[in-house]
This record gives structure tokens, C-alpha cells and sequence, in this order.
């Protein structure tokens, strides 16, 4: 999800926001260099080891689906379009309990049997199909790139506010400490730093929550003057309208079961005893997480609608408006921390999903499997970095196309394949290839007439293709069952 | 099962889109996430409430007028819309879902 932001507030306290700055990206600095040594083998680097528990398993997903478009993008769409803007994270109520129904037992099973270590190793040994799996990676490094240029962008010119110094600079010191710790403490440092990363995104969004409820004297007083001045902005639907609403609610709920940095997350976990309460304590961080979007977002559109500032010329700037006029400084320093923080979280993850796909998949499936996996993974995730600073600094609206459209693309991607063909032992991989091509097609070019004014259906270009290829898996799976019964193939133990 | 139930929903979203009927999109979204959840088998009687319960918020919301003519009733604090909307499918669903997948995790340890 992009961040074209751009930030310009002077009046953060800045040495108490330089010291949490500094004292948070020394932490990070500190797990990544105590890391270093736990990096024996490709499994260590590449699923921490698989011996996760709950308490940071949570975090780790947390931190990893809140980028800063929750912390940032959200409050300004709020601004944009009202409530309606919501029911992009409303499903995360209870996505992780699909997770773990859906997922969770195929994942775990194939991660301990086939000692896969990447999601196209999981569709490898699913279909033993080396185009699928050559799809997936293809897909997922290309999705990678989009989400890592994009919120290197957004790290850069949020640390400059912190630290005080010129983008260019700031974006340097804050990609050399996440590219220092992910490129030498792979997973295994990611873990650790997302936990350090979660409970800050949690107490920040939460805090900053609080806050703008009290500094607007009550809810029931800012509904009021909603409903007096736009009470289109708090209408379930707002501008966007039902289809549009309920697209996003269908592509965030189904689509969240084909993220790569969220469901490799069950292929790290000690055993499937630390699942029990998951999909409680994930939903519940995910709640306090998403206050930040719903908060911020209404205190500012309340202080426009009683014409106590100008409306905002970019919309992106909510949470800084709010965090100027309205945030105690020591709440606003704590809260950049955890945009941060947030942004950080989810650049370590792709690092680490795209160095897997680099430096194992791609050589695997071309048939010259790499033997240093850690080295030549070190390698990859430093040579993400550049390839997404590249994106960041020459094509914007490439960067801008490929983050926006990046959840979409991996929902209309890998769901159909992983989500059903994981748990139907008779689909085979003409069903997870003719899916990959129709999802991954479909969304390049309705997408692509979105933008250039030639699409008219109601409903979003991303649900569209998401509904299609699951149709086309669903489909094909069932043709290739009936014509060619040869084609059942590993069995993923599974009910059918 | 599921399968069946996941692919005519898809069908019927296609179909919603192209009558521009609301009640029935809302209808297909709700099936298709119950009915994906069910490919591997969850526990009968929560699946069947999480769908009834999240097809009855939705058509009530789908129902209301334009936000010109919106209630304006509040509880606690919120028009009476967006406080369905907030409740019944953002709060009630955490209890909902990640409870009967609490109450069911014997069941799936073991299945």
C-alpha cells in the first residue's frame, strides 16, 4: 500500500523525539547484532528457526499486516471518504481465525514433512508444478518490490521529521539500521524487532485514540457535528458506496489468506498447541492498532467541519495535523515512533519473504539450488534493498502502482491455490496455474482500465480479479478431477 | 460442500454486480468468506450464526437510506448505522469467530 506522503511539522519536541528515535533504533541495532550468530541455516534465516510461541507470533503477524498505511494512509483515507474507509481493516475481527482454520494445519504440515521454508516450496510440494511455483515467486518478488519501495519512501520522510535532518540523510540512517538487522539477523531478528515494534504501534495507536475522543469533548459531540455539517462521512457506506465498501471487505477477508509475509508467519511456529488462543490475541492487537485510523481520522475531519482549521490540500497529512494541534508532544514523539515503527516492521518481512524467493526458489527452480543459504540470502535481502531504493528514488508512480495494488495482487495471486488447493487433494496444478495467470492478468489490466477511465463496474478492479480466479481455480479443479483422475497428487491430509 | 457453497457465491456476486443489487452483493460477499472458512471443515452451528449474523447486519446497513437521511439516533455516541456497523462486524465477529475456533481447538488438534 503506498505512502505519497509528504510531511513538513516543526513543532515536535525535538530532543525528546530524537531521543526515542535514537533509543529505539539502537534497540533494533542491538537485537540485530545479537542475532547474527542464532543464523546456522537457511530454516533459521529464513522461518526463525520454526520455533515460535504465541506472544511473539502475534506480534510478529500484527506488526507485519500494519504497515504505515494503517498509521498514516488510514487516518487520511478517513478523512477522504468517512467511515466507509473502515471496512478496509473491519475484517481483521476475524481473518485470523479463518487463518488458522484454513491454513494453519496444511502449512504446518507440509513446513515439517517437505521442509519447505518459502510459500512457492509449499506449492511446489503441493502440485509438484515448477511453473505454479515459478508464478508464485515471480509474483511475490514483484509485489515485494512494490510494498519495500514505498515504505522506504514513507521511512525516509517520516525519520527526517524525528531526527531532524534533511530526507535524504534520515532515509540513509533508517534503512541502514532495518537493512543492518534484517540482512544479518534475517527472521530471527525480524521476530525480535516486531515484538519490540508491535507493543509501541499498540500503545501509540491506542494512546493517540484516547486522545483525540478527549480533545474533541466526547463522541457523542463530534457525531453531532458530522450529522449537522457531512453526515456522509459517517455512513457505513460514505462516498464510496455499498459495492465499493463491501469489495474491500471481500478482498481484505478472503484476500488476507494469500499474503505471503502473513501466512508464512504459521509455517515459523513451534508446534500447533500455540495456536489456541491466536486468533483471540490477534484480533484483539489488530482492534487497538486500527483505533489509530478511526481516531485521528475523525478528530481531524471534526476540527475542519467546525472550521477551526483549513481543509487539508493532502489528505495523507491527518495524522500529522492531529499530532500537531491536538497530541501532547511527548505523545507525538511516541506516536512518530510508532509509524516508524510500523513502517519497519513490515519492510523487515518483505526483505526476508523477497531474499527467500531470490535465493532459493528462483535458483531452486531452475535447477541449480544454492548450497550457502544464509550467505547468498544475506546477499538477496541487500540487493532488495537496492533494487527497491531504485524504485523509490526513479519511478514513483510504478512504486505507487505496485504498493497500492500489491495486497490485491497477492490476494488474486495465491488464495485460490494455497486457501482451497491446500485443503482439495483432487485439484491439481493446472487448476493453481490457470488461477495464477487469470489473477495476476486480471489485475494488471482492470487495474490498468481503472486508471485510465476505461472501468465501470461497481465493483473494485481487486475484487473482481480475486472473484475470478478463485472462479477459475474452483472450476478447473473440478474439470481436471472428472478428465484426468491421474492428476490427484501429494496428499495434504485433508477431508476430501 | 464448501466448494459448492464458495463457487455459486462467487457466481451470484458476479450476478449482483450485474443487476446492481446491494442486498444480493452483500448476500455473496458474506457466503463467499463463510463458505471459504468451511473448506476445511469448521464447527456447524458458529459457522451457520457468523453467516446469519453477518448477513443481517449487512442487509439492515444495506437498508438504510442515504446518508443525506441517515438515522441520526445515537448509542453511545454513534449514529445508529455506523454503530451496527462497528459492532456487529468489527467487535462481535472477535468474540465470535476467534472464540468458537478457542472452543473448537480440541476438535481441530485432533482432526
Amino acid at each position: 500500500m503506498a505512502l505519497g506522503i509528504s510531511f513538513g511539522f516543526s513543532e515536535l519536541d525535538q530532543p525528546l523525539s530524537f531521543a526515542l528515535a535514537f533509543l529505539y533504533l539502537a534497540s533494533l541495532l542491538l537485537i540485530g547484532i545479537l542475532t547474527v550468530r542464532k543464523n546456522q541455516s537457511g530454516r533459521d534465516y529464513f522461518l526463525a528457526g520454526g520455533r515460535l510461541g504465541l506472544f511473539p507470533l502475534v506480534l510478529t503477524t500484527m506488526a507485519s499486516i500494519m504497515s504505515g498505511f494503517v498509521f498514516v494512509g488510514g487516518p487520511g483515507l478517513f478523512y477522504q471518504i468517512g467511515l466507509s474507509s473502515f471496512w478496509i481493516v473491519i475484517s481483521s475481527s476475524f481473518t485470523g481465525a479463518m487463518m488458522c482454520w484454513v491454513l494453519a494445519r496444511p502449512l504446518i504440515e507440509l513446513t515439517k514433512e517437505h521442509g519447505c521454508l518459502t510459500l512457492p516450496d509449499v506449492i511446489l510440494a503441493r502440485y509438484n508444478c515448477r511453473c505454479s511455483a515459478g508464478l508464485a515467486a515471480i509474483g511475490i518478488l514483484l509485489g515485494v518490490i512494490g510494498y519495500l519501495a514505498t515504505q522506504l519512501q514513507a521511512l525516509g520522510v517520516i525519520c527526517s521529521s524525528l531526527l531532524g535532518t534533511n530526507p535524504t540523510v534520515a532515509l540513509l540512517i533508517a534503512i541502514g539500521v532495518v537493512a543492518f538487522y534484517s540482512v544479518a539477523g534475517g527472521m530471527v531478528a525480524s521476530v525480535y524487532t516486531d515484538v519490540v515494534q508491535g507493543v509501541i504501534m499498540v500503545w501509540a495507536a491506542t494512546l493517540v485514540f484516547y486522545f483525540a475522543i478527549s480533545s474533541s469533548q466526547g463522541m457523542e459531540n463530534l457525531s453531532m457535528s458530522f450529522l449537522k455539517s457531512d453526515p456522509a462521512s459517517l455512513s457505513p457506506w460514505g462516498t464510496v458506496g455499498v459495492f465499493g465498501a463491501l469489495s474491500w471487505f471481500f478482498v481484505f477477508s478472503i484476500g488476507s489468506l494469500g499474503q505471503p509475509h502473513v501466512v508464512n508467519k504459521f509455517m515459523m511456529i513451534r508446534n500447533h498447541r500455540v495456536l489456541k488462543f491466536f486468533p483471540l490475541a490477534l484480533a484483539v492487537s489488530m482492534l487497538l492498532c486500527s483505533l489509530i485510523w478511526l481516531g485521528s481520522g475523525l478528530a481531524v475531519k471534526g476540527l475542519v467541519l467546525a472550521n477551526l482549521i483549513p481543509k487539508l490540500s493532502d489528505p495523507d497529512r491527518a495524522i500529522t495535523v492531529f499530532l500537531q494541534l491536538t497530541a501532547p508532544k511527548w505523545l507525538a514523539s511516541l506516536t512518530y515512533v510508532g509509524i516508524v515503527a510500523a513502517i519497519m516492521s513490515t519492510t523487515d518481512t518483505f526483505v526476508n519473504v523477497g531474499a527467500s524467493v531470490l535465493s532459493r526458489d528462483i535458483p531452486r527452480l531452475a535447477g541449480q539450488p544454492v548450497k550457502r543459504a544464509v550467505l547468498w540470502g544475506r546477499v538477496s535481502a541487500g540487493m532488495l534493498f537496492v533494487l527497491a531504493l531504485f524504485f523509490a528514488y526513479h519511478t514513483d508512480s510504478l512504486v505507487a502502482y505496485l504498493g497500492i495494488f500489491a495486497f490485491g495482487s497477492f490476494a488474486a495471486l495465491l488464495t485460490p491455490s494455497l486457501a482451497i488447493g491446500l485443503n482439495w487433494q483432487s485439484a491439481g496444478p493446472w487448476a493453481a496455474r490457470s488461477s495464477m495467470l487469470v489473477g495476476i492478468g486480471c489485475t494488471v489490466l482492470l487495474e490498468t482500465m481503472n486508471r485510465t477511465g476505461y472501468y465501470s463496474l461497481q465493483i473494485s478492479p481487486a475484487a473482481l480479479s480475486l472473484n475470478l480466479s478463485l472462479l477459475t481455480f474452483l472450476i478447473c479443479g473440478a474439470l481436471a478431477n472428472r478428465h484426468f483422475p491421474g492428476s490427484r497428487l501429494l496428499a495434504v491430509s485433508s477431508p476430501d | 460442500m464448501a466448494r459448492v457453497v464458495l463457487t455459486l457465491s462467487l457466481l451470484l456476486l458476479l450476478a449482483a454486480v450485474l443487476l446492481a443489487n446491494e442486498a444480493l452483493f452483500s448476500l455473496a460477499v458474506v457466503s463467499a468468506i463463510a463458505s471459504i472458512t468451511a473448506v476445511r471443515g469448521v464447527p456447524r452451528w458458529p459457522l451457520i450464526f457468523f453467516w446469519m449474523w453477518l448477513s443481517l447486519v449487512l442487509l439492515y446497513l444495506v437498508s438504510e437510506p442515504t446518508p443525506e437521511g441517515v438515522d441520526s439516533r445515537l448509542v453511545l455516541g454513534v449514529p445508529l448505522p455506523a454503530f451496527w456497523m462497528l459492532m456487529g462486524i468489527w467487535l462481535v465477529p472477535i468474540l465470535l469467530w476467534p472464540l468458537a475456533f478457542l472452543l473448537d481447538f480440541r476438535n481441530w488438534i485432533n482432526r
